[in-house]
């Protein structure tokens, strides 16, 4: 598809993904006719909360601050037309995220 | 042994220690996580605790082969250079060699290195001169080289070992010359004396130098960052891995320029460094220059052939490029790999669509929704094929599911408004476009719909608002299904 943004658009979302420390080895990230989705789960990177708990009170409702912010920001790339999420334990009821179910921590490798 | 101090880390050090240990204690099966935690405790000057972290590692997963090496060192530095040379010979026994090279160089490289500390270099250089000299190790496998020789009273064959390292980068030279090393100067036995002393002679601590560094640069400490940077290519002279990782704070930065030029230093160090070419390509792609991207990630899936991800995003950029059979070869390779890859499979799909290979593209198109990518814009694009073919039945149907996905997608309200237009269901079809302008923000598109509506016939009343939306005066044919 010449002239096709969906590579560029897919970086950029990625790195939106960096600048909030989203963990990426959780998640998947891709474009397909401007279209970005996300799927997986989105949990920030653990040493980013570590050093963010050192400078202010970490909120109770980080995730969903978090899917906000990364909805806003992949929604303000140039080209993007949606943005799909299909992230584990969240539902968009409306025009705000719930949290649907706690997710389980994951024990042995 | 000397161990640095711990005042110039306690912050990052501080970090990474309770974020390892939160992550250790949720993940008591992590091998890698144990390993990272004796580096950290190593790197602390507490080779107790960094035995008993790598021990755990190796419980863990016996077959861990840089825990075993890192444990020799954390014994060595506990006081027991008897059982980490023990440790090291039954690993190097132990390491499989597969595709002809040393996959396991670092074992035998201890023991190289451990010979070398213990006076025994001529020992040291027999098991050095069993490894490759391909690899990330390489240059380290040189400069131990280089050490042994100088040991060895063979001075003049190691200057020929130290020319060719110090040729190969500024910051190597810089490593031997602030120990007094100089090319030329054999057989400088002060130098290599005060360099086997001071020098960090575990490797393995580069991986927690680069945490640690990543940890300074959240911080916004930049100059620290790349302070650990330069400990962790000290540590193992990993050249390409050091300029990945100092081009990756300049992503971080947006310095896209800054960035490329140091992944093409790590390409230029190491050729085959498969993350320095995805690096290097996105950065290429970030600003622009888009054939350069492609011959980026087409060397990238040359050297890991089996990996989907990079087939999928050399897919992306051909398709870019206007080189569509190769962006298909590319994607359809993808799929090949990871069949369950949906963003590969929705993008195959388009480009299918985009050239007109109808049946090929529904096919993809249903198998990722299936594989559960679903949107209103895949529902749009099946409509599309499905009135292209002239099907509108099918085409209403897949617009209607794209709407209960989304019901604000604008576009799926105007394509049913075209549908109900060509069905000449007026009403419907003012309805659908009504939808439209509540849902979008485009204007232009005002023209086209007042166009359509001049088509129906039709004497109601349109007004373009202020933002661009519809009111609709219908003359009473409100329950949408009409006859022309």
């Amino acid at each position: 598809m010449p002239g096709s943004p969906d590579y560029a658009i897919t970086n950029r979302a990625r790195a939106v993904l960096r600048r909030h420390w989203v963990d990426a080895g959780t998640l998947t990230c891709g474009c397909v006719n401007g279209v970005v989705y996300l799927r997986g789960e989105l949990r920030q990177d653990p040493l980013y909360r570590v050093t963010r708990s050192q400078r202010a009170a970490v909120a109770a409702d980080d995730e969903l601050a978090l899917i906000h912010a990364v909805e806003r920001d992949l929604g303000s790339i140039d080209g993007v037309k949606d943005v799909i999420f299909q992230i584990e334990g969240f539902e968009r009821r409306g025009d705000h995220w719930e949290r649907t179910r706690l997710l389980r921590r994951r024990t042995g490798s | 042994m000397s161990f640095p101090k711990v005042d110039l880390l306690i912050d990052a050090y501080a970090e990474v220690f309770g974020s390892l240990s939160a992550q250790a204690a949720d993940h008591p099966g992590f091998a890698d996580l144990q390993h990272q935690l004796g580096l950290l405790y190593y790197l602390a000057g507490e080779p107790g605790n960094a035995v008993e972290a790598h021990e755990r590692a190796l419980a863990i997963n016996p077959a861990y082969t840089a825990a075993a090496s890192a444990l020799g060192y954390a014994l060595e530095g506990a006081g027991f250079p008897e059982r980490a040379l023990a440790r090291w010979q039954t690993a190097a026994g132990n390491a499989p060699r597969s595709r002809g090279r040393a996959e396991h160089a670092g074992v035998r490289l201890d023991l190289a290195m451990a010979f070398g500390r213990r006076g025994e270099s001529g020992r040291g250089l027999q098991v050095i001169e069993s490894l490759s000299d391909e690899g990330r190790h390489r240059r380290l496998i040189a400069r131990e080289r280089f050490l042994l020789l100088a040991l060895s009273g063979r001075a003049p064959e190691g200057d020929e070992v130290l020319e060719d390292l110090v040729r190969a980068s500024p910051h190597i030279r810089t490593y031997f010359t602030d120990f007094g090393v100089f090319v030329g100067e054999a057989p400088y036995p002060q130098a290599i004396a005060r360099l086997i002393k001071e020098r960090e002679s575990n490797y393995n601590l580069a991986d927690i130098h680069i945490v640690l560094g990543l940890t300074w640069a959240a911080f916004g400490e930049r100059a620290k960052a790349e302070q650990e940077l330069r400990s962790a290519l000290a540590a193992d002279f990993d050249l390409a891995t050091y300029h990945v990782q100092r081009g990756r704070l300049w992503t971080q930065a947006g310095e896209d320029q800054r960035a490329a030029e140091e992944f093409a230093v790590a390409i230029a160090a190491d050729p085959d460094h498969v993350r320095a070419r995805i690096e290097l390509g996105s950065e290429f792609a970030a600003l622009g220059r888009t054939r350069e991207a492609v011959e980026q990630f087409e060397a990238a899936a040359d050297l890991e052939p089996g990996y989907a991800d990079i087939h999928y995003q050399l897919g992306l950029l051909q398709a870019e490029a206007g080189r569509l059979d190769e962006a298909e070869q590319a994607l359809t390779r993808a799929l090949e790999i990871n069949p369950d890859f949906a963003f590969a499979r929705a993008s195959l799909a388009l480009l299918c669509s985009r050239r007109g290979h109808d049946r090929d593209a529904l096919t993809h198109y249903q198998r990722a929704l299936r594989s559960g990518l679903r949107s209103a814009d895949i529902y749009l694009s099946i409509a599309l094929i499905h009135g292209r073919r002239g099907d509108l039945v099918r085409a209403a149907e897949a617009l209607r599911r794209g709407e209960k996905v989304n019901p604000r997608y604008a576009p799926i309200h105007y394509h049913l408004g075209r549908i109900y237009q060509q069905r000449g269901q007026k009403g419907r079809a003012l309805a659908a476009w009504r939808r439209f302008f509540e849902c979008a923000d485009a204007p232009e598109f005002a023209e086209r719909i007042e166009r359509f509506r001049a088509e129906l016939g039709r004497e109601a009343m349109l007004k373009v608002g202020a933002g661009g939306g519809i009111d609709v005066d219908e003359d009473g044919d409100r329950d949408g299904v009409g006859t022309p």
